[in-house]
């Protein structure tokens, strides 16, 4: 009687989308595990963890999601305390029966530099009023 | 035949001179001021740059005007406009047909009238008002003498 393989398969696929009328807001998503890495189908919960770092190799990962069933989650650039500017990879690993996969393939993306309005101005007062 | 065709274009006449008055839009204004206060035009330079000095397209930015009449030159955020009109005017080609966009710098004083009373001196001012609601500051005051 073999033992199933429990770690999980890396092929995530990572997708960061901005919605304009949330401020500020980003979503990150990816394709949901449902196999083993042995092929066989995972019948049993699967949790996802998603994290992003300065680092491409994710080391010293920061947490933007813990222990969700959802495929994406959403945040803010100015919550999680993002580097504006700066080039951030996400990664996501999943969990199934207290075993974690590895981390997905990293995702980059570009923090965008400043999400600060442009300010609305008046006209200017209107010159040389007179009577004809 | 021909007196009908007459009277329907006089009338005609009426309405448009009624209707580019009423538009600031008018071309009387050198018989105005010895027609009679009913008959002036208030005119200003619209503005072509936002607050801050940057420029601004003033067809596509100034949504409308706003005319402020008052006894006292100290106008402020707190009183209402008598009157607005909008930033752009369409005028008609000679083709009858098509229009020309222009900007709005002129208003027919005749429509402030009811806002006063004969014999009296009032200060006007106006303010451009932006697509995007905000108020440009009041323009220099300037009398209106009806005496």
């Amino acid at each position: 009687m073999g033992r199933k393989i429990v770690m999980l398969s890396l092929a995530f696929a990572l997708a960061i989308a901005a919605f304009p009328l949330l401020a500020l807001a980003e979503t990150l998503s990816w394709n949901a595990v449902t196999t083993y890495t042995d092929g066989s189908a995972i019948t049993s919960p699967v949790t996802y963890t998603a994290v992003w770092s300065t680092s491409s190799s994710l080391s010293s990962p920061t947490t933007l999601a813990s222990s969700i069933t959802t495929t994406s989650t959403t945040f803010n650039i100015t919550t999680a305390a993002m580097p504006r500017g700066s080039t951030i990879y996400f990664g996501v690993r999943a969990t199934v029966g207290g075993v974690n996969s590895a981390y997905s393939t990293p995702l980059s993306w570009l923090v965008p530099a400043s999400t600060t309005p442009v300010p609305a101005l008046a006209p200017s007062t209107p010159g040389n009023l007179r009577l004809q | 035949m021909t007196l009908n065709r007459f009277h329907l274009l006089f009338a005609l006449s009426a309405v448009m001179s009624i209707l580019f008055a009423g538009c600031g839009g008018g071309g009387e204004a050198t018989q105005a001021q010895s027609i009679g206060p009913q008959a002036q035009t208030l005119a200003w330079d619209p503005p072509q740059t936002y607050v801050d000095n940057s420029a601004m397209d003033p067809y596509r930015e100034i949504d409308y005007y706003e005319f402020y009449i008052g006894s006292d030159p100290n106008f402020t955020d707190n009183e209402a406009p008598v009157a607005q009109v909008a930033g752009v005017t369409n005028v008609l080609n000679p083709d009858g047909h098509s229009y020309t966009q222009t900007l709005t710098s002129e208003f027919s004083l005749g429509n402030l009238l009811p806002f006063t009373q004969p014999g009296a001196v009032y200060y006007l001012s106006i303010r451009a008002v932006g697509i995007d609601g905000l108020k440009s500051g009041f323009s220099e005051p300037i009398i209106w003498d009806l005496t």
